[in-house]
């Protein structure tokens, strides 16, 4: 304000400058004084208000040379100096100077007549008239032009100075300046007869901004009533009439607003401008009134914007796009949604006559409500809806959902009760491991694994028949063994060697050694039964022959010199002989009998020795007299017997051997590859040559520990058949087998199985549980077709309510019509078939 | 078959008397330990270096033996280490003597039998049941410590702190408790072990029950478990005894 002002003031001040310097000019030239009204300049013959207004205010100057221009004053100050002498008033106005306006559209256009009439003064009068002016020499304006249009007042068609004509002095000037025809005067008004002619005065005229309290004011114009441009102020006289019109727009409520018009007369005019706006928006014309719709391709979990393409009358008489109000319906519809309040557009289309009516994204629902657009109503009543299909999906999730947890919790509680079979068979090998062989406990494990690998969904009913495998098996054959080992009088070699086949054949632990297995227990249980009968004679008939070949050598030893030198000692070696050859033959005899006593075999173990000793003696050339025991069985003293320990104990129990390096692992499944679940023999094979065709280790130390993942399997020999339960996720887990012996890896494989093979089974059984799935989707049909009568026709479908609603309802079908409707149907047909309730029990 | 087979051959069916080549096998071997005392003898002409003269003397003891246990009904309960304390009992050693001395040793005439019905029938407190028994049992220890002792292992029970093993004999050694000297299982010698218990079962099989107490680790007990285990043990009369228990 304070900038304006300033320019205002430079403005002002530069005006002064050049109104000297025009003088001067004047001066200059040849006018007679700087006031000389005939001194004309072009440059004010322009008729622009500009230079009509710079015309004036250079007249006013002329007449009042030593007054400053009112225009050039501020408001404040021009409202006290530039008064005209007469009123001004508007015709037809009420006397509370309130003038009524009616706005349609958002504008309007009033015309309004500014009546000038003299001032009245009371008799007596008790001011001095006022000064009666000179006639101005040219009563349209200065110099001679007429007023510029945009002060208002020009000559009417009729008069005798046509616009722009310069009338001459003395003339004299028409009574209305606008137009006097039919013009009444105002109310007190000095008729123009009587009254003296007044000179045309410049009456300020100014109109204010349109409020209507809560929006942006609405400016306003006042125009000439006959071209239209704006008009700030007037020339006029008493008894002229002025036209104007005012010019308002952009009402966009239907409100009432106010505004002020300021006629700068003789005395104080302000009027009241009350604007009635009605209807601000143009109509389109719709030709329609209801718009009601059902959209039933929602997608699910996403909302929809729908549109509608409506004619209309006169779509371009508005610019777009156009104003729309959303209003509650006329009537309230039952479970309707209002109309979201935003969001809602009206546009011009691309095709003339038609606007297109967008509305925001919308859930799936049912609603209601109004729109003005452009102030013409559009009643809506929308529904909004999903695919019928989408109940069917969910009532078939719903359905898949409870067939599915059903399959689970009895799929779960399948698996622990197979597993707990499982345990208690593992519970019961575990207790009889100790007397079983390592090929029994290790088939039990397999079996036990094996089942542990079915226990998947589609394999799980193969749990039960495999753990009938899972028995131990009973051997009565090694319980004969052991007795027979523990209470039969053996010589110890004939003991350990029993021992040591015996320990051999409970090391077994590969399939293809199950059959010497059986074969040796089988052949180990029928010695047992004859007391080892064969075994001690084979070991008496070497013991035999051992002694006859002593006997010779002994005698061959006692021919030569030591016959002679020592006939005694000979003659006892030879008694000696012959007293052992007579022990052989009785023990021999007992073997073939009742058997032998058990101190009597601890004598026949001390003859080998004894016949060393005596083969020594007779080498060295001399008999002591200790060979007399001989003659009297007494071998006791004659080297180690069973009273030392044996150094032919069984394999388990010699030095760990050293194993030679390099020795590899091969692995040989039921087919071409491994497979979980199938049974893989691992042996321990030489280094040389192809893995495939490497001639088997044979260790001379039992037992091989077979480790596998970190995990003792079985102490057995050389070959293991091993079960995998799983093969890892995909197959992708390497699996690690060692063999190792006295704690130190002699073999290890390292390498993948496969998963294990699909057999017919699981075939089988998959096409029965798409039989089932197929049996439940008969039901999801039928029960889906019902859900969709129900939830889907004629009503709003979608939200969460609704899907949640959808599928229970296929849950509930299932639970019913399948599991249910299938326990009611084996219950009937077992109450109605007897048999089949014993089939089943 | 399997308990002709397993059974001692002393309780036999057969009667020692039917048949002098099932005795002769059975106790051939214990008669002629018996007649070794006959070389202390003086005065008696006999070369027992002589197969021949060795046989008489052996014919002799056995025609005594004999006779003894048929008279006495003894067959059922006849035993090796019975036979040699009979046929060391002062009354064979007499009558042998004096078979030996006689015109023909050896004969079986009236003479003879009537001298060995004689000795048979004479009391003497050497051929006493108890006597029998004593000597028996003794003789049984010294044929123990020369040839040793089989037994079984009939349990073996594992528990956090040790290792107690229940072992069985058809042999009475006259084990007693604390008679343990040296313990061994499976090649390693066990200190600290013992012999805890020991029940004896006169009449049946086995004969002695005894328990075995060692301190094992709690690693060697999972091995001992899934092994075969052998236990030789050494009392403190240098018997040894082994036995073993498959895994």
């Amino acid at each position: 304000m304070q900038r304006a002002r300033m320019m205002r003031t430079a403005r002002r001040t530069s005006r002064t400058w050049l109104s000297a310097i025009v003088v001067l000019a004047a001066a200059a030239v040849g006018c007679a004084e700087p006031g000389d009204p005939h001194c004309t300049d072009d440059t004010f013959a322009a008729g622009s208000p500009a230079s009509a207004h710079a015309k004036g205010a250079n007249g006013a100057a002329s007449v009042r040379a030593a007054a400053p221009d009112p225009s050039d004053l501020p408001p404040s100050a021009a409202n006290g100096v530039a008064a005209p002498s007469f009123n001004v008033t508007i015709a037809g106005v009420l006397d509370d100077r309130v003038l009524p306006i009616e706005a349609v559209h958002g504008s309007f256009d009033e015309p309004i007549v500014l009546v000038a009439t003299a001032r009245y003064v009371p008799y007596p009068f008790t001011e001095p008239f006022p000064p009666i002016e000179p006639p101005l020499d040219n009563p349209l304006g200065p110099g001679g032009v007429p007023p510029p249009s945009p002060t208002g007042s020009f000559a009417p068609p009729g008069s005798s100075a046509p616009p722009g004509s310069v009338a001459p002095p003395g003339s004299v000037a028409p009574a209305v300046a606008s137009s006097a025809v039919g013009l009444p005067l105002a109310p007190g008004a000095v008729p123009s007869a009587s009254a003296p002619p007044a000179a045309p005065q410049r009456v300020t005229v100014s109109i204010s901004q349109a409020y209507s309290g809560t929006e942006e004011p609405v400016p306003l114009r006042l125009v000439d009533a006959f071209t239209g441009r704006d008009v700030d102020g007037l020339m006029m006289g008493v008894g002229r009439h002025a036209y104007l019109r005012i010019v308002g727009s952009g009402f966009a409520r239907e409100a009432t607003y106010r505004a002020s018009l300021t006629v700068l007369g003789a005395e104080p005019a302000v009027y009241r401008l009350r604007i009635q706006s009605k209807q601000p928006y143009p109509p389109l014309g719709l030709r329609a009134s209801r718009w009601s719709d059902t959209f039933a391709d929602v997608p699910i979990f996403e909302r929809r914007q729908v549109r509608l393409v409506l004619p209309v009358d006169s779509a371009v008489s508005a610019p777009s796009p156009y104003h729309v109000a959303v209003r509650p319906p006329a009537e309230a519809v039952e479970g309707a949604r209002p109309l979201p309040a935003c969001g809602v557009t009206v546009e011009r289309s691309s095709q003339p006559g038609l606007i297109v009516v967008t509305l925001p994204p919308l859930d799936p629902g049912r609603y209601a409500g109004r729109l003005e657009i452009q102030g013409e109503s559009l009643d809506v009543d929308l529904t909004l809806k999903n695919s019928f299909w989408w109940v069917w999906l969910l009532v078939a999730a719903g359905a898949s959902l409870s067939l599915g947890l059903r399959e689970y919790v009895r799929y779960r509680a399948a698996r622990e009760a197979a597993e707990r079979e499982i345990a208690a068979k593992e519970r019961e090998i575990n207790k009889r491991s100790d007397g079983l062989l390592a090929w029994d406990e290790i088939v039990l494990r397999n079996v036990l694994r094996l089942a542990r690998g079915r226990k998947s969904y589609l394999a799980l009913d193969d749990v039960a028949p495999i753990l009938e495998d899972a028995a131990p098996r009973e051997r009565p054959e090694r319980v004969e063994i052991d007795r027979a080992l523990n209470e039969t009088a053996l010589p110890s070699p004939v003991r350990d060697q029993i021992r040591a086949r015996l320990a051999r054949l409970s090391y077994l632990s590969a399939r293809e050694d199950a059959r010497a297995l059986d074969r040796g227990v089988a052949d180990l249980a029928r010695e047992a039964r004859n007391g080892f009968q064969g075994a001690v004679i084979s070991w008496l008939r070497k013991l035999q022959q051992r002694f006859l070949l002593a006997k010779d050598r002994v005698n061959a030893g006692l021919a030569g010199e030591l016959e002679g030198r020592d006939p005694e000692g000979a003659k006892r070696a030879r008694t000696a002989l012959h007293v052992t050859g007579l022990l052989l033959d009785d023990a021999l005899t007992l073997a073939l009998g009742p058997g032998l006593s058990p101190l009597h075999t601890g004598m026949l173990v001390k003859i080998e020795p004894a016949l060393d000793q005596l083969e020594a003696w007779v080498k060295a050339g001399a008999i002591p007299d200790r060979v007399v025991s001989m003659i009297h069985a007494s071998f006791g003293s004659f080297g180690p017997g069973d009273g030392a320990p044996s150094s032919s104990a069984s394999p388990a129990l010699s030095e760990p051997f050293d194993a030679p390096e390099g020795l590899r692992v091969r692995a040989r499944g039921v087919g071409s590859r491994l497979h979980a679940n199938e049974e893989i023999t691992f042996e321990i094979v030489a280094a040389e040559g192809p893995v495939e065709r490497a001639a088997s280790f044979d260790p001379p130390d039992l037992p091989i520990e077979w480790w596998v993942d970190e995990r003792l399997v079985v102490r057995g020999t050389a070959r293991m058949t091993y079960v995998f339960e799983s093969a890892g996720w995909l197959g992708w887990r390497r699996r690690r087998v060692e063999a190792r012996h006295a704690g130190r890896v002699i073999a290890r494989w390292h390498s993948r199985i496969r998963r294990p093979e699909l057999s017919i089974v699981v075939y089988e059984r998959a096409f029965s549980l798409g039989a089932r799935s197929a049996a439940t989707l008969v039901g999801v049909i039928v029960t889906g077709a019902t859900a969709v009568a129900f939830l889907w026709a004629n009503k709003p479908y979608g939200g969460w309510s609704d899907y949640i609603s959808a599928a229970l309802t296929g849950l509930g079908a299932d639970l019913t019509l399948v599991a249910g409707g299938g326990r009611l149907l084996q219950s009937i047909l077992q109450t109605v078939v007897p048999g089949r309730r014993e089939d089943a029990s | 078959m399997a308990g002709e087979s397993t059974a001692s051959p002393e309780r036999a069916s057969a009667a020692p008397g039917e048949s002098h080549r099932l005795f002769d096998a059975r106790y051939r071997w214990v008669l002629l330990h018996a007649l070794k005392w006959l070389r202390s003898v003086p005065d008696i002409d006999l070369d027992l270096d002589e197969p021949a003269q060795l046989q008489t003397a052996y014919d002799c003891m056995r025609a005594f033996v004999l006779r003894y246990v048929l008279e006495h009904d003894l067959c059922d309960d006849l035993d090796p280490m019975s036979v040699a304390a009979i046929a060391e009992s002062a009354p064979a050693r007499a009558t042998v003597e004096s078979l030996l001395r006689s015109e023909h040793p050896g004969a079986e005439d009236a003479e003879t039998r009537k001298l060995i019905d004689d000795a048979v029938h004479a009391p003497d407190p050497s051929l006493e049941p108890a006597a029998i028994d004593r000597r028996a049992r003794d003789r049984r220890l010294e044929f123990a410590k020369s040839f040793g002792l089989h037994a079984r292992i009939t349990d073996v029970e594992v528990s956090g702190s040790g290792l107690r093993v229940h072992v069985a004999f058809d042999e009475d050694i006259a084990f007693t408790p604390d008679d343990l000297k040296t313990l061994e299982i499976n090649g390693v010698l066990l200190a600290g072990a013992q012999l805890v218990d020991v029940h004896r079962n006169e009449a049946g099989s086995p004969r002695v029950e005894a328990v075995l107490v060692a301190n094992v680790d709690r690693a060697s007990i999972e091995t001992l478990r899934s092994l075969p285990m052998r236990v030789t043990a050494t009392t403190k009369d240098d018997v040894h005894m082994q036995a073993m228990k498959m895994a």
